[in-house]
């Protein structure tokens, strides 16, 4: 949060919910195939409220779920892993 | 392939139906919610809820390890106290037992306390095939028995009805005020 905070530009909108599992949790997405998508779906939702144009996760798992979501649904939401927001500059940036 | 409850699907394959029902999947986001934020306020008054929760973990545990031992001291309890303790070795027998005591009275209904042990044996079940009623008391497990259903979670039995299905469940099993106006 703090790192988010520094980066020029960049406007912070926490996620409600942040808790939550997004539902993809490795093997749980191929036994319980219903289940993860359905929670993925309550966590991109939850995601959506916020405004905010970027979907930013520590963990390329979850957001590789939640970004296949929000891609097929065509909502206005990408996915970007914390390191590539902190690894972009004014020069190169990541949005 | 896994275990499951008697007679019920796999979970990924009741999921599949469950997860596309968006009044259940309403009704149980607004009860963990609600349920979760309680939790969170009763956490946030003890400095050592962590510590508490591990005593209470080990206190399971030990128990858990040494029943055999707190069985019998419940049943010296249980007898010094005035009571009587059935062992079972298993549901068929325990079905039994019980519907052996309500016959022997007699009678031909009974009432229940919540008990997640006697609905994991078909108690009501066994007790119906002796054509004995049973009615449970706890108003959650009245409104699994009411609506024909099955609890849906350890404690709180009923967590995915909210209070229009309950009222239509209990209109529709109980015969009271089918017509009558809401009032809230």
């Amino acid at each position: 949060m703090r790192l988010l905070e520094a980066v020029k530009g960049l406007e912070l909108r926490e996620l409600p919910g942040a808790e939550e599992c997004c539902g993809f949790g490795g093997t749980f997405a191929l036994k319980n195939p219903d289940v993860s998508a359905a929670m993925g779906t309550d966590k991109a939702d939850s995601a959506l409220t916020t405004g905010a144009e970027v979907l930013c996760g520590a963990d390329s798992s979850c957001l590789m779920h939640l970004g296949g979501i929000l891609r097929r649904r065509g909502d206005p939401l990408r996915p970007l892993h914390l390191a590539e927001i902190l690894a972009s500059t004014e020069a190169e940036p990541c949005v | 392939m896994s275990g499951t409850f008697v007679g019920m699907p796999a979970f990924p394959e009741a999921a599949r139906e469950a997860v596309g029902n968006s009044t259940l999947r309403a009704n149980l986001r607004h009860a963990t919610h609600t349920i979760r934020d309680k939790r969170a306020k009763a956490v946030a008054e003890l400095a050592d809820w962590q510590q508490l929760r591990e005593a209470g973990k080990q206190i399971k545990n030990h128990t858990l390890r040494h029943l055999d031992r707190y069985l019998v001291q419940l049943e010296e309890s249980v007898v010094r106290a005035g009571g009587a303790v059935h062992w079972a070795a298993d549901a068929d027998e325990a079905n039994r037992i019980v519907a052996d005591l309500v016959k022997a009275t007699g009678e031909r209904e009974v009432v229940k306390v919540k008990s997640m042990a006697t609905q994991e044996i078909g108690l009501n079940e066994a007790l119906a095939a002796e054509g004995i009623s049973a009615y449970e008391t706890d108003l959650a497990e009245l409104i699994v028995q009411l609506g024909h259903d099955r609890p849906s979670h350890i404690l709180v039995p009923a967590i995915h009805r909210n209070r229009g299905e309950i009222r239509d469940i209990f209109r529709a099993e109980m015969g009271v005020g089918a017509a009558r106006p809401r009032t809230g």
